[in-house]
């Protein structure tokens, strides 16, 4: 995992509550990612099996807005997210959070 | 309609029209995801005033044409350049080379675009029904 200012801060909204589920207005929102480099990182931390993803169930109070999808992380990517972060700190410790190199959607996220 | 329907409806058709350069079988499960964003975008009361939210949500569809774009394999997108071009040169080159080849062969691209997204450009909320 090539670990990218963007994708560490998309870890670290993650891992603020690993048990919680985010959809991608709210992992934007937090992370402060544009939707055109969000959804392929979702999709790659999806695919390497560090990100699990479902479908809200259709609720009442919902007020007829259509279901969401929610991502949260597997067991193996709160594993990997931490000791990525934390080797992160390692590396740069003047330097907590972000800020390290440019995120993109072709290379910003998990290789 | 109002100009909130106008907006989601302008955003919905942007997504679609990126959704469609999404292999089959991911277009409609991102369709349906991203357009259920629409809704939260532009009633999102951490985002005042409105015209905010607005050009948030039509930047959050504009987006994803970006994010797919990135995301396809380089080579892909190096193909559609280079068939557009040879086709481009070859039309041209039939029609005489000059000015008037060139805006023929740009005009037939130009068609040719259009009418395979708009034609293969389907709404994901349409559902299929199977025959028996």
């Amino acid at each position: 995992m090539k670990l990218t200012s963007v994708l560490e801060r998309v870890l670290r909204v993650f891992l603020e509550d690993p048990q919680a589920d985010r959809y991608g207005y709210d992992l934007m929102k937090a992370a402060k990612v544009a939707s055109g480099t969000l959804y392929p990182m979702l999709a790659r931390l999806q695919d390497e099996g560090l990100v699990s993803s479902a479908w809200e169930e259709a609720r009442p109070d919902a007020g007829g807005r259509p279901p969401r999808k929610y991502y949260r992380l597997t067991g193996e990517g709160v594993r990997v997210a931490r000791f990525e972060l934390a080797q992160a700190s390692l590396d740069n410790p003047t330097v907590s959070g972000s800020r390290r190199t440019t995120g993109h959607p072709a290379t910003g996220s998990a290789q | 309609m109002t100009a909130s329907s106008l907006i989601l409806g302008l955003a919905e058709r942007t997504i679609r029209l990126a959704c469609w350069r999404l292999p089959q079988a991911d277009r409609d499960e991102r369709y349906r995801e991203w357009t259920a964003e629409l809704p939260a975008i532009l009633h999102d009361p951490d985002v005042r005033p409105a015209p905010r939210r607005t050009l948030r949500v039509l930047l959050f569809a504009l987006d994803q044409h970006r994010g797919i774009r990135l995301s396809r394999p380089k080579i892909s997108r190096v193909m559609d350049v280079l068939a557009g071009s040879a086709l481009t040169l070859f039309v041209s080159q039939t029609f005489g080379g000059g000015t008037t080849g060139w805006i023929i062969a740009f005009l037939i691209l130009a068609g040719i675009i259009f009418t395979e997204r708009w034609r293969k450009v389907p709404d994901p909320r349409d559902e299929e029904v199977e025959s028996p």
